[in-house]
């Protein structure tokens, strides 16, 4: 299963983030991934006015979701593009896609062995009427329940930093891609795989549709409720303690006699919101969040610091562990990139003696 | 339990608890996996008694028993139940002989946990060569952090994802335990992972230990922005829904909590929507300000209607609950414990027939103790005496079967 003369070969159908992400994480696991360009090394063209030059932004993306991957870029129309679809696995961003003029359909049926992974922004739901089939990540978080459920209740619905609606349909594709090459080797055929953004993201906002299918509750946006964010000399914290943390967290803090008592409750802490979280910023606003955080940690209270993307780079945790690594970029700058968030056998590299499991061709 | 489907014939021993264990074997179990889900009745799966996100539960004057907790219901079923007492000397044999006939272990216990319970990875692989398990730590099994306590906004904050998630200018925002979004992304993960380990143990003959470390995932799913930083320097901090490239916002329609997601690609697409609302040359901000004058009063689903009619991206923001209703394609009906639930399938499909379907709601507390422990090969009058001795639980739902 992992590199070697028998590794499994994956071809990326062009460029999405979520066939990327997915072939980043394959690529990982030993599989040779490579990627058919329509046009190899053409860019989106940048955008004037409201539109920030997102060009630079998405070159970096391209970086990290390349790196580590010994991926061969070549056009559809070229010989070597043609050859680099003799694949165990075809990742495309969209089911009409055509290869050499043929579909993937069509490319499954001549080679009955191939997985095809779809990231289908139609889902399964191309001909239903209603809300519409997304055409963004961020109306996929719309129509998906996921963009409802983040930020304040009565703000504006919030998306989640990031690339999440992409990056969570790649999750998806990795697992089902797994799960088809596991059924291959039992069965000598193969399959199509699909997921979409809208699916995947609705997936992970199950809580909201089993409590309201089973309890009748609605859950909303934001809480009022126990944990806060509360701001410290250096950014902020995550304030997460369970009602049997609260005396740990009440000498941690040094809570003054008058607002323990006050707050003696997590009733009470509920029910007074904002003069809690006051009384508690009164302290945290003087201490270092690292401090706080490690104090808090210590006692067993599951509280984590705010950490921004700078400071990632210097986190103890991710240097000890080497998670956070340098590449080098095309034009020859070095640049910083997490690593796969597993280990095998204690180690980031596959184990040496991972060799086998290509299908027979 | 007959299982066939796309995992047919693999084996998951499961020791996790709460979501991003539970979800992972759920899915694993929904495209056929044999999964054992073991608990200590003294210590059980806490999600059989979640009262974090609605409060429902011991007090709420209801019955309570092993099956009231509404997610437990879903990241439960398809799976196989054995109770154990796992501190018992007597179990350590049970536990030996369910290793050996398994694929994979899967935890995601705090670090400590499996070392005092005696079931280090080398135990495992001593008795199981081919053994695989998969730790879905919160730090890793490494570091100065490695024993930190974690629930999905630890995760949250210590991975990035609250710095660069919130209003512009706000405070950082937690997705709270209503989405819980790093368990969320383990649980779509870890599935394939396992899946992989199984099958390079069963290439190469030999097991490994998989450490799938939750922070380590949340900071991975914003790479692109970390790399972005190194090469820019530019530290990213949250500006609400706007990303770069685009506009995004969202405006409130006629009913509580009502609202529709717009989204702007190009200068091609705010000149539609500046000229649908007969404004002249204006800002990501004003098209949102006029947007939001003009559809306060409107249905959101006819609002969408109206600007996809202009060509603008356009969706109603829908609630979890409401997606049943749009996407009914989604659900699959599960047996419950009153009635049959209608609980979403599986975040991908697989074009096989029968590759995932629901055979089973989910179990009481050793429902099938009785039927594992024959299959290990322990015999009626040891079942009986481990059950007379605490060992094992459940036992008795065999006995009266059989009687």
């Amino acid at each position: 299963m992992s590199g070697g003369q028998n590794a499994l070969r994956v071809v990326e159908i062009g460029y999405h983030p979520a066939t990327a992400l997915c072939g980043k994480l394959l690529a990982a696991l030993g599989m040779e991934v490579s990627r058919l360009d329509a046009d190899a090394g053409t860019m989106e063209a940048s955008r004037p006015s409201d539109f920030t030059d997102n060009s630079s932004f998405e070159s970096h993306r391209r970086l990290y979701l390349d790196a580590g991957k010994g991926a061969a870029f070549a056009s559809t129309r070229s010989p070597s593009g043609s050859a680099a679809l003799a694949a165990d696995v075809l990742l495309a961003s969209d089911p009409a896609v055509l290869v050499g003029g043929k579909s993937v359909d069509a490319l499954r049926t001549a080679d009955p062995r191939v997985v095809v992974a779809v990231a289908d922004e139609r889902g399964d739901s191309a001909d239903v009427e209603g809300p519409g089939i997304p055409d963004t990540g961020f109306q996929a978080m719309a129509l998906s329940g996921f963009l409802s459920i983040v930020g304040e209740a009565d703000r504006e619905p919030l998306r989640i930093g990031g690339s999440q609606a992409e990056y969570a349909t790649a999750l998806s594709l990795f697992s089902g891609v797994l799960f088809a090459l596991y059924r291959r080797d039992a069965s000598g055929t193969g399959a199509t795989v699909s997921s979409s953004a809208l699916r995947s993201l609705a997936y992970m906002d199950w809580k909201t549709e089993v409590y309201h299918e089973r309890e009748g509750k609605r859950l909303v946006r934001g809480s009022r409720t126990g944990p806060a964010v509360v701001r410290c000399l250096d950014g902020y914290l995550g304030l997460y303690y369970r009602p049997e943390d609260w005396p740990a967290v009440k000498e941690v803090l040094g809570l003054p006699d008058g607002a323990a008592e006050r707050f003696a409750t997590q009733k009470r802490r509920d029910d007074d919101r904002d003069a809690f979280a006051a009384a508690i910023e009164a302290i945290t606003i003087a201490e270092s969040k690292h401090d706080l955080c490690s104090r808090l940690q210590a006692r067993g209270v599951p509280a984590g610091a705010v950490l921004t993307v700078s400071e990632l780079l210097e986190d103890e945790q991710y240097a000890s562990r080497g998670f956070l690594q340098a590449y080098p970029s095309p034009s020859g700058r070095w640049f910083i990139a997490p690593a796969m968030p597993w280990t095998i056998d204690g180690a980031r590299e596959l184990p040496v003696d991972g060799v086998g499991g290509g299908a027979e061709r | 339990m007959g299982n066939s489907g796309a995992l047919d014939g693999f084996r998951a021993l499961d020791l996790s608890r709460i979501t991003a264990g539970g979800r992972t074997t759920q899915i694993l179990a929904d495209f056929g996996a044999d999964v054992v889900k073991l608990e200590s009745p003294s210590s059980p799966d806490p999600f059989r008694h979640w009262t974090m996100v609605t409060g429902v539960g011991a007090d709420d004057g209801a019955t309570v028993d092993d099956l009231s907790s509404t997610p437990f219901r879903t990241v439960g079923r398809n799976k196989r139940s054995m109770g154990v007492d796992l501190k018992a000397p007597q179990a350590r044999e049970i536990v030996r002989r369910l290793v050996a006939q398994s694929d994979v272990v899967i935890e995601n216990f705090r670090r400590g946990v499996l070392e005092r319970l005696g079931l280090t990875f080398e135990q495992l692989r001593a008795w199981n060569p081919r053994i695989v398990l998969l730790s879905l730590s919160s730090q890793g099994e490494t570091g100065p952090t490695a024993s930190y306590a974690s629930y999905g906004v630890t995760l949250e904050a210590l991975g990035g994802l609250m710095s660069i998630t919130g209003y512009e200018g706000g405070a950082p925002t937690w997705t709270t335990s209503k989405l819980n979004y790093p368990d969320q992304a383990v649980s779509l993960l870890a599935p394939g992972l396992a899946v992989w380990g199984v099958m390079h143990a069963r290439a190469t003959g030999h097991g490994i230990h998989i450490d799938l470390a939750q922070r380590e995932l949340v900071t991975s799913l914003l790479g692109d922005l970390v790399v972005d930083y190194t090469m820019t320097d530019e530290v990213p901090v949250p500006h609400g829904n706007r990303t770069p490239g685009a506009v995004d916002f969202c405006v409130r329609c006629a009913g509580e909590n009502h609202w529709v997601a717009v989204s702007l690609r190009s200068d091609d697409d705010c000149a539609r929507l500046a000229a649908i609302l007969g404004e002249r040359d204006p800002t990501g901000d004003e098209l949102q300000r006029s947007l939001g004058e003009r559809l306060a009063a409107r249905d959101r689903f006819e609002a969408v209607r109206w600007l996809r009619a202009a060509g603008i991206a356009a969706a109603p923001v829908l609630a979890g609950y409401e997606t049943e209703e749009q996407f009914p394609e989604f659900f699959v009906s599960v047996p419950g414990p009153d009635r049959v639930e209608n609980q979403f399938g599986w975040p991908f499909t697989i074009d096989v027939e029968g590759a995932a379907t629901i055979r089973a709601g989910a179990a009481h507390i050793g429902q099938h103790t009785g039927e594992i422990l024959a299959e290990l090969g322990f015999s009626a009058g040891e079942v009986e005496s481990m059950s007379d001795e605490g060992v094992v639980f459940g036992a008795a739902f065999a006995r009266e079967g059989s009687e």
